[in-house]
């Protein structure tokens, strides 16, 4: 049996797991430093700025430099770059104060342009001259942290009554089955949905985060309890089990000490699988409007702002950005957890 | 032999089959006899068209009914509006009472009495003659009393009101101050009505309302089933048998799909050569789920009229050479958005206040509403989320309404620091650029609103960052609509609220479910009973007195005090006005848009080359 740290070792050396594991590193890596990242706070409107296009960057005067532009057509939001105006980004500037990973107050960030005449939107700005970049930015928690929260309540709970059952297997078994089978006749989209009207008017719209990944996690444990029951079931026969009982030790422990190191390889792959129908349940929930709100930040929630139809006619592409920010995560989600399969199931990689 | 008479029996059902099929197909069953043209007839100065032409046009939403009494949303009142005519109409230009199905009216000494002259010769649309009777038939539905079948005696309800047989929102509007107007055929073209007492607002809201036909409904009168009859299932069913007065009449209904409309062969108007109108033959009004995609259609080229979005407009623009449109600015709507916070003092049935009492009291001190007020940055809502196309709302009334408009109002520019000033005066302190009232309690509150609007969620997100430039925290609650409105009209279990009026009649006195204390619309404290403050005592008499006058000046002197009241305590913070912007296909002739009547209020008139 290998150690985790072997397996991510191995995942590492082959190139799709170096590119999709990376790539997944940068997006929690920009989730964690979200403030210092983003060049403005999640709700700092500018209503003078309104759908303003991505401002493009310039070198000039020894230093990065941000176009400036003009509100030509404010009927259209029409804006034109003026020639030779420009303002100075500043690496390391200051902007909104923030506690860096929660512990250092700070006002620095990454890249901004600190001049009060300026205006830095690297990815535009939306409906009400909110920075779309900085908003991605600050959503990636959201959307991010919901897939690793869900699956760690899937998981636990999968294992717990997957384990247990498939250990003690007979009345107990029979029963959790049950229990297993009526959680996966729920349809989860109506209950989501339900639940969702049902509690909105007791929640602010931030602790819907948590509502909704408690919701989505409840549901989706019952499949990953069925295949660990089945695993737990083949383990429990193994000669060093029956050792272990023999030598008198307690359910749990056997449980914890010689079925789950079996079972982690199982785990890891069936969560790197899982995590993104958590993404991308998210962002269906948030764009159905049942999800994160208004004005917190999501990326589903921004990909549903530019469900307006004149987003498409006024050619705001820029609003549709998280919708790529969705897509690379899936993406390198579903390619790592491959890998992964591969690593700790060298029959496969063989055929 | 028999081999042979069978085949003619065949031959002789094909044929019964092919005529069948020919009289399924729309418009070959109607039976409409076309009646000689009025005496009466309106002659309309438009000049001559050519008949014939199509008008294809899209609603948003679908109806629910097609009974008069039962309608409620606007997509059922603009069927029945095309349908169904009315004594009087209103000017598009002016705004003043025009004749409609009467010719001219007098009105008595006392205010009292107003006599209507119809037309002569008109006829409904199935060619059955229209008299002083429908009018009659038509007031008899809205006050006909429930009778005990044995003793004759008017049914009480239980705060011992006579209960109403056909309970519509007619028997309610039309109600003045609880007693009813009387209403008597002095001939077969004459019909006067009786106000109980000085009703100023009473020629038009009496004189608007839709007339039915008594031929056609009154059996179902005598039997009980009027709230039965012209349902959905008579309009897909049998459409020829909802007739009406006014330019068309239905030819066929499909649900969620769309509505055909044919031009009533027997209407009242005629053009200068004395041919009667309309020119349109046919009218096509597609079902489509929501104003964008309605939008859509029409930037396609798809449609002929069109309501835009201001939020729209800018691409909707893009289209018009290409499809051959226009799109018109109409300047300033009568939509209005506002917020109001909670007001209402009462507890529920367990005893817990509605509106916790500490922030009760900051809602009710009038400086804290006025310093909100001035800590919104209208203009910004105005620029950044509509694209200028819409204004800055001081009050209650729209700037559309021109003469009933009062510029003079106290107004609240955008002025943070005069907001803070307000909130320290009030005893309030900042610690850490944060709001707290004088107990050293955080300030802040939830503000609910509708989730499907999208501009109003924008409007909410600016509202918010506006309040946290103040030190509050605003937590913003999204909604679907029917939830705020149980929340408002009878659970009152929040805190502050946004939403947008729009329409409305003409007449101030139609706001008086808003306005006056008892009203059921009166938002921030619905339903009083003793109003709860002096000045929602002054407006309710102020209104009162607005019913019961005629004199147009003294009644515009009440109206302005009551939007000066309004202003200066701020019950509703009113933020801007989206403005209205039209669409129509060049190919349509006699066109003359006005601001008052809209596009389409010439409908009659309009004309174009019939399509190939």
């Amino acid at each position: 049996m290998t150690g985790l740290g072997d397996i991510f070792k191995a995942s590492f050396r082959r190139p799709l797991g170096a590119l999709s594991g990376g790539l997944l590193l940068a997006l929690y890596m920009i989730a964690i430093f979200a403030d210092l990242i983003a060049p403005a706070a999640t709700n700092e409107q500018d209503l003078d700025r309104t759908y303003h296009p991505p401002t493009k960057i310039i070198w000039g005067e020894g230093g990065l430099r941000v176009q400036a532009y003009d509100l030509t057509d404010p009927s259209t939001a029409g804006y034109e770059a003026v020639p030779g105006k420009s303002y100075a980004l500043k690496v390391l500037g200051r902007g909104f104060e923030y506690r860096l990973l929660g512990i250092f107050k700070t006002n620095r960030h990454l890249l901004v342009c600190d001049d009060p005449e300026g205006a830095f939107y690297l990815l535009g700005s939306d409906s009400t001259g909110r920075d779309v970049f900085s908003r991605l930015v600050f959503g990636s928690r959201v959307s991010l942290f919901i897939g690793l929260l869900g699956i760690t309540i899937t998981m636990v709970l999968g294992f717990l009554v997957g384990g247990l059952s498939g250990y003690f297997g007979g009345r107990t078994d029979f029963v959790a089955m049950r229990i297993v089978e009526f959680m996966m006749a729920v349809p989860g989209l109506y209950l989501l949905l339900a639940l969702r009207a049902a509690l909105a008017p007791h929640f602010a719209s931030d602790q819907m985060f948590f509502v909704i990944v408690i919701i989505l996690a409840f549901i989706g444990w019952a499949g990953t309890a069925r295949i660990l029951r089945g695993m737990a079931l083949s383990i429990r026969q193994q000669a060093f089990v029956m050792a272990a009982e023999s030598m008198g030790q307690g359910p749990l422990t056997i449980l914890r000490k010689h079925v789950l190191p079996n079972l982690l390889s199982y785990l890891l792959v069936a969560a790197t699988l899982s995590i993104p129908g958590y993404v991308l349940g998210e962002a269906a929930l948030s764009f159905l409007g049942l999800g994160i709100q208004e004005p917190s930040a999501s990326w589903g929630l921004m990909l549903s702002e530019a469900q307006n139809v004149k987003v498409f006619y006024l050619n705001f592409w820029w609003l549709l950005t998280p919708g790529l920010a969705i897509f690379l995560t899936v993406i390198a989600y579903n390619v790592f957890g491959d890998v992964l399969r591969d690593v700790v199931d060298p029959r496969s990689q063989k055929r | 032999m028999i081999d042979f008479k069978a085949k003619v029996c065949g031959l002789m059902l094909a044929v019964l089959l092919l005529v069948a099929g020919c009289g399924k197909r729309p418009g070959a069953e109607r039976s409409f006899q076309e009646a000689p043209i009025p005496v009466d007839a309106e002659v309309v100065d438009f000049p001559q068209g050519n008949f014939g032409g199509r008008i294809v046009e899209t609603m948003a939403g679908d109806i629910a009914t097609l009974n008069p009494l039962l309608i409620e949303s606007v997509a059922g009142s603009t069927v029945m509006g095309r349908i169904l005519d009315s004594l009087v109409t209103l000017d598009p230009e002016t705004g003043e009472v025009i004749p409609g199905l009467a010719k001219s009216w007098e009105i008595s000494e006392d205010n009292l009495e107003y006599t209507f002259h119809l037309r002569r010769g008109v006829h409904w649309s199935d060619g059955e003659p229209f008299t002083a009777a429908d009018v009659l038939f038509t007031w008899k539905t809205f006050f006909a009393k429930e009778r005990d079948g044995a003793t004759g005696v008017v049914v009480a309800d239980a705060e011992g009101r006579p209960k109403y047989r056909y309970p519509s929102r007619s028997t309610f509007t039309q109600l003045i101050n609880g007693k009813e107007p009387r209403v008597e055929a002095l001939d077969a073209h004459t019909v006067r009505f009786t106000t109980p007492e000085v009703y100023a607002p009473f020629l038009l809201f009496g004189g608007g309302e839709e007339i039915l036909p008594e031929h056609i409904l009154g059996s179902a009168f005598e039997n009980g089933t009027l709230l039965e009859a012209w349902n959905l299932e008579t309009a897909i069913q049998r459409p020829e048998a909802i007739v009406g007065l006014n330019m068309f009449v239905l030819e066929s209904y499909r649900p969620g799909e769309r509505l055909v409309f044919a031009r009533n062969p027997n209407y009242w108007k005629v053009n200068p050569a004395g041919e009667r109108l309309p020119y349109v033959e046919r009218l096509i009004t597609k079902i489509v789920p929501d104003a964008n995609s309605s939008n859509v259609a029409f930037a396609q080229g798809k449609t002929d009229f069109e309501g835009i979005g201001p939020d729209n407009v800018a691409w909707v623009k893009r289209g018009e050479e290409r499809h051959d449109y226009t799109v018109l600015d109409m300047g300033p709507s009568n939509t209005t958005n506002f917020v109001w916070f909670n007001l209402n003092p009462g507890k529920d049935e367990n005893g817990k206040a509605y509106v916790a009492p500490h922030k009760l009291e900051w809602f009710q001190d009038k400086r804290f509403r006025q310093a909100v007020s001035y800590g919104i940055n209208r203009e910004g809502i105005v620029r950044g989320v509509f694209f200028g196309r819409a204004q800055v709302l001081h009050g209650y009334v729209s700037p559309k309404r021109k003469f009933w408009y009062n510029d003079a109002i106290r107004k609240y520019p955008y002025d943070p620091e005069r907001s803070k000033a307000l909130f320290l005066e009030m005893g309030f302190r900042y610690v850490n650029e944060r709001l707290h009232d004088a107990e050293g309690r955080p300030v802040g509150f939830t503000l609910m609103t509708n989730s499907s609007n999208g501009l109003r969620v924008e409007m909410a997100t600016v509202f918010k960052e506006n309040m946290a430039d103040l030190g509050i925290e605003v937590e913003l609650q999204f909604l679907d609509f029917n939830t705020i409105i149980t929340k408002t009209s009878s659970s009152f279990d929040y805190e502050a609220c946004m939403l947008g009026l729009g329409g409305g009649a003409p007449d101030p006195y139609a706001g008086k479910d808003i306005l006056m204390s008892g009203g059921r619309l009166h938002q921030w404290h619905p339903q009083q009973v003793e109003p709860a403050t002096e000045w929602e005592a002054r407006i309710d008499a102020l209104m009162l007195e607005l019913g019961r006058h005629t004199d147009v000046e003294k009644r515009k002197a009440f109206y302005f005090e009551v939007q000066e009241i309004l202003a200066e305590q701020q019950p509703m913070i009113f933020l801007v006005s989206a403005k209205d912007y039209v669409g129509h296909r060049n190919r349509w002739q006699n066109l003359q848009p006005t601001l008052l009547g809209g596009l389409t209020w010439n409908m009659e008139s309009l004309w174009t080359e019939p399509e190939p």
